[in-house]
């Protein structure tokens, strides 16, 4: 192995808990909540087969399902499976920012630093390995927390849908396709990575400049920044502060970690004008929602940004002499 | 051999003080070179500069390296242990020892093994468990498996007790120390190196007072008891310090020649303790 995989094992060992266990535990909130949900449905259910919807017996109701309608079966299933990890996602947003407020600000604190400068890896593959551990390592986990989640979440139908006596693999698992959701969150990887750069090279930079306290430097100096550009603009213009500063500068510096924070709503939106069925909204996430934002200015003048604030943090690692 | 060391007019500020002054000094491979001053001396001011951790002006060169542009390079060559307690606390033995044989070229983990197995450390144990003892034998271990030609140990033993500290130097003189490798040490424990160094360099307010091998200052440095009534015949040689014992004084002389002041009183070899205070008077004044 060479000296980037070594670093990057470094980061799993000492974050195992922010990268592996907190996202399999917000997973297994989300798989709790659905079980009691389900326990307390079924427990109120009547249980001799006999319920009944629409004058159709339950039972039968996956008999009496056409072609069309298991599709659409199928795609609720999938955009509820999609749609279930946003606690994962978030839970990853949290961890993220944390994990990089604290990347280069915990070795100056305890001053390991200077045991790891001890050893001959550079400042450029220290600094680049935690990059890669915020946008690539922790993702991964994540992902396969939700992989975790969505199959739970598939057994824990299908006992339902058993419960009720139908089939749960005619019912259940031959419409959803929790793969194909799942290849579509990490398609979603490379992107949210390349959105992230503002963020991640502001926290980091923070992280390495801050002397005490990194997590006020880079909250308040924003916010403070956006809050005097308010108020000079209400002042000066007499009118309501536009909100561009803030949309565009703190929350970019602060939230362009959490995953699909890139979307764009309003398009979005528009692509679901004419939507007929649920698999519309998964469709919606396909080559077109990536290359959306990638197609505009926007992401890449943040992303510049994102990767001088990163050069900056390398500089100031290799320079600072504080320890 | 060249030089593993060579400084040039090495300066340092932080603001108004100077913590390295034009200090120009040279340290040649094979040699334990204790660096010696008081706080605020500029001691760290200058292992840091030595280890690229720092910017400064002159010149300096370890290993035929500018630390400054070469670190990386250096570091293959070069170990170094800042303090007891920087070794990060959720670290496991284990992977203390993964990480560094899968990034240091020159680490022995067979060897690393063997040290450990001396002490009381297990694999799976985490640096937050251990004794501050325990901490140093755990890096001393990884840094003795590295074959570094130059180890540079700042305060290597701060906080250890005595069984640690003579551990410490004794594991260091007897299975890492041989004439291809050279190491610094800054250390206020003076009684505890005096033995195993070779040379000794006095800092004081950014300037080396004192570079010499340990031979040297033997020849160099005399101390000698004097019964009060020789008391102002000792004084009138010019002694750099004088101190009072059992009613007796005992003067420290600087190149005065030996038969001349055995006449005075019995003379003796004086320790590096009473050379420092005696060179360093009047530092906190």
């Amino acid at each position: 192995m060479n000296t980037f995989t070594w670093l990057l094992k470094r980061e799993y060992w000492e974050h195992r808990g922010g990268f592996l266990w907190a996202p399999l535990i917000a997973a297994g909130v989300v798989l709790l909540v659905f079980a009691i949900a389900a326990v307390t449905g079924l427990s109120h259910a009547p249980v001799d087969g006999r319920a009944m919807i629409n004058g159709v017996r339950i039972s039968d109701l996956a008999a009496a399902m056409t072609p069309e309608q298991r599709q659409q079966m199928g795609a609720g299933l999938d955009v509820g499976l999609f749609f279930s990890g946003a606690p994962v996602a978030i839970t990853l947003a949290i961890v993220t920012f944390f994990y990089l407020l604290g990347s280069l600000y915990d070795e100056r604190r305890d001053r390991s630093i200077l045991f790891w400068k001890s050893l001959p890896v550079s400042d450029l593959e220290t600094v680049l390995s935690k990059v890669a551990a915020a946008t690539l390592i922790a993702p991964l986990f994540a992902l396969a927390a939700a992989l975790a989640l969505m199959l739970g979440l598939l057994i824990l139908f299908s006992l339902i849908v058993a419960f009720y006596g139908m089939n749960p693999f005619t019912v259940i698992w031959a419409n959803a396709s929790p793969l194909s959701v799942l290849g579509k969150i990490a398609m979603l990887i490379p992107l949210n990575a390349v959105w992230a750069l503002p963020s991640i090279g502001w926290l980091m930079l923070c992280s390495a400049f801050a002397k005490r306290v990194p997590f006020l430097w880079a909250t308040l100096l924003p916010v403070a920044a956006g809050t005097c550009v308010s108020i000079f603009d209400a002042v000066t213009n007499l009118r309501i502060p536009n909100d561009w500063f803030w949309q565009h500068i703190v929350a970019r510096l602060l939230f362009s970690v959490l995953p699909g924070s890139w979307m764009d709503f309003d398009a979005l939106e528009r692509r679901m004008d004419h939507a007929d069925g649920p698999q519309v909204l998964l469709n919606a996430i396909d080559m077109n929602t990536i290359l959306g934002p990638l197609s505009g200015p926007n992401i890449w003048i943040g992303a510049a940004a994102g990767v001088g604030m990163i050069a900056l943090a390398i500089w100031l690692r290799r320079w600072r002499d504080d320890s | 051999m060249s030089a593993v060391v060579q400084a040039r007019n090495l300066s340092k500020r932080f603001g108004a003080t100077a913590a390295l002054d034009d200090v120009s000094f040279t340290i040649e491979a094979g040699r334990i070179v204790g660096l010696i001053g008081p706080n605020g001396a500029g001691k760290t001011t200058a292992l840091k500069a030595i280890l690229g951790l720092t910017d400064f002006q002159g010149e300096l060169s370890v290993l035929g390296m500018d630390p400054r542009k070469q670190r990386h390079e250096l570091m293959q060559q070069v170990c170094f242990i800042a303090d007891v307690a920087v070794l990060p606390r959720w670290l496991r033995v284990s992977e203390a020892i993964d990480f560094v044989a899968g990034v240091h070229p020159r680490f022995s983990r067979e060897k690393c093994e063997r040290f450990l197995a001396r002490t009381k450390l297990k694999p799976r144990m985490r640096v937050r468990e251990m004794s501050k003892g325990m901490i140093v034998q755990l890096h001393l271990a990884l840094v003795m498996a590295i074959d570094a030609r130059l180890l540079v140990l700042d305060e290597p033993t701060l906080g250890l007790d005595i069984l640690y500290r003579k551990e410490f130097y004794q594991s260091l003189l007897n299975d890492y120390f041989d004439e291809q490798k050279t190491i610094v040490i800054t250390t206020h424990q003076v009684e505890e190196v005096e033995h195993i160094l070779t040379d000794l360099m006095f800092i004081r307010d950014g300037k080396i007072v004192l570079d010499a091998s340990m031979d040297a200052i033997a020849e160099r440095f005399t101390e000698v008891m004097v019964n009060p009534d020789k008391a102002a015949a000792a004084r009138a040689l010019q002694p750099m310090g004088e101190r009072q014992i059992f009613g007796k004084s005992i003067f420290l002389f600087d190149g005065n020649e030996k038969p001349r002041l055995a006449e005075l009183g019995e003379t003796r070899q004086p320790s590096i303790a009473d050379l420092f205070v005696a060179t360093m008077k009047g530092t906190y004044a």
